[in-house]
């Protein structure tokens, strides 16, 4: 199959969408990752799902009705036949034994069904989470090797290697790492490295510079929108990770940008 | 690139879900006031289901109001199986479907995407305008499409699920999510 058949195939099947939602696995999901490797537009593509699922993960859970609804409620239920559904509610007045509701609401004596009702949906954010830093971990690679092979069009593959070495390491399990330290380490480093280029910049070609500037644009929205669904969930260590790798990302544009204005 | 899913971990206490026991309780058996709490507890999170998946102020505030006179009338079969937040989200989620479905409202729907912009709060560092743009382009998206994106994407429910819940199958269901992607991108990019 050609690039462009692979290309159609993968975009006319949605397989981005299904590669950010975690869907595929072994062959399908290798074949999208080898195209995204050699795919500007669909790395593009993905890029902007990604940016628009970490958005999502900002929007707030709950938004407040512009008015008072319950004096119209309870007339309504003032209004309705006395009539309620009657089942046999475990949660009665007067129920001594057993977990409260606020104690069923934390988990506490829960049965074991019910705790695992009650974390489906953590698991699959959390699982769904993933596969957006998988994704972004994807991207990162991948936009390493464009801003190398497509954008400059210089380097040998082993200063490749060595400067994605070079860049800082994403925060791995079991050592977490707080928001504000992972911002603080690699906004120093970009700024040094912005200046840098910013000091250089007429060494560069008028559509390089603008490349990298949308490059940084697109990199700096999704570390935005990172750094707001954090805000709403510090604890959240894959928001961390995920944060960590998009700062990396910009990193490493920076860092080749800088050392292509400087002629090495 | 390997990646290992992390296990899952329990999930914190969301608004839906910390309801005060005793006022469950007299909410049970009956009492307005303690309903009362029980509806404060939970108004901001129906709304915003409501308010995204109906596109629409005065649909989303007319739908929470039957969610919740729903919620009263069956309040006493709620066995506590499940956190009354994750009840009541269901049964939120069954009363925003089953109107979508009897195309009763559909006919007086009116271009109300301001108001859903407004209403949304942002969240901290988040802009107003990037917040607006949201709520705004998800409010504009089709009905199909904006169902299954939000019960997929906000909502949290599975492929699977929610074709069971809107009656469609998993690939028309999974074409119209991504479709609300294209969408979205399209209009947040311009």
């Amino acid at each position: 199959m050609t690039h462009f058949e692979t290309h159609a195939a993968i975009r006319d099947g949605g397989r981005l969408h299904d590669y950010v939602d975690g869907l595929l696995a072994g062959s399908e999901r290798a074949a999208v990752e080898a195209h995204l490797a050699s795919c500007a537009a669909c790395r593009d593509e993905t890029s902007r799902i990604l940016a628009l699922r970490a958005r999502l993960a900002a929007a707030p859970r709950d938004i407040q009705p512009p008015r008072d609804l319950w004096p119209e409620l309870r007339a309504r239920l003032a209004a309705r036949p006395a009539h309620r559904e009657t089942d046999l509610p475990r949660v009665a007045p007067g129920v001594e034994s057993g977990p409260t509701a606020g104690e069923r609401a934390v988990g506490m004596g829960r049965p074991l069904p019910a705790l695992l009702s009650a974390t489906r949906a953590a698991a699959r954010r959390a699982t769904r989470r993933h596969a957006l830093l998988a994704a972004a971990a994807v991207l990162l690679v991948a936009t390493s090797s464009v801003v190398t092979a497509t954008l400059f069009r210089r380097g040998s593959q082993a200063r490749v290697v060595a400067q994605q070495s070079a860049v800082p390491a994403a925060p791995r399990g079991g050592e977490p790492t707080g928001p504000a330290a992972v911002s603080a380490g690699y906004e120093r480093a970009a700024a040094d490295l912005a200046a840098t280029l910013e000091a250089r910049r007429d060494a560069l070609a008028p559509e390089t510079v603008a490349k990298v500037e949308a490059s940084l644009r697109v990199i700096d929205s999704a570390i935005a929108e990172a750094r707001t669904a954090l805000a709403r969930d510090p604890g959240n260590q894959t928001l961390v990770e995920l944060l960590s790798v998009t700062y990396r990302q910009k990193l490493d544009v920076l860092h080749r940008a800088a050392e292509l204005s400087t002629g090495i | 690139m390997p990646f290992d899913p992390p296990p899952p971990g329990p999930r914190a206490p969301c608004a839906m879900e910390t309801s005060d026991g005793g006022a469950v309780r007299r909410a049970v058996a009956g009492e307005p006031d303690a309903f009362e709490a029980v509806y404060r507890a939970h108004v901001g999170r129906v709304f915003a289901l409501c308010l995204r998946m109906a596109g629409d102020r005065r649909d989303a505030e007319e739908l929470t109001q039957d969610v919740f006179v729903r919620a009263w009338e069956r309040l006493p079969s709620f066995r506590g199986d499940s956190t009354l937040g994750t009840w009541l989200h269901r049964l939120a989620v069954n009363v925003v479907l089953e109107r979508t479905r009897s195309d009763v409202r559909r006919t007086r729907r009116v271009e109300a995407t301001d108001d859903v912009a407004a209403l949304a709060s942002p969240a901290p560092r988040d802009s107003p305008d990037e917040r607006m743009d949201l709520e705004q382009a998800i409010a504009s998206l089709p009905e199909g499409a904006r169902t299954v994106f939000v019960l997929h994407e906000i909502e949290g429910y599975r492929h699977d699920e929610i074709a069971r819940l809107t009656g469609s199958a998993v690939g028309t269901m999974r074409a119209q999510l991504h479709r609300a992607r294209q969408l979205l991108m399209e209009a947040l990019g311009r």
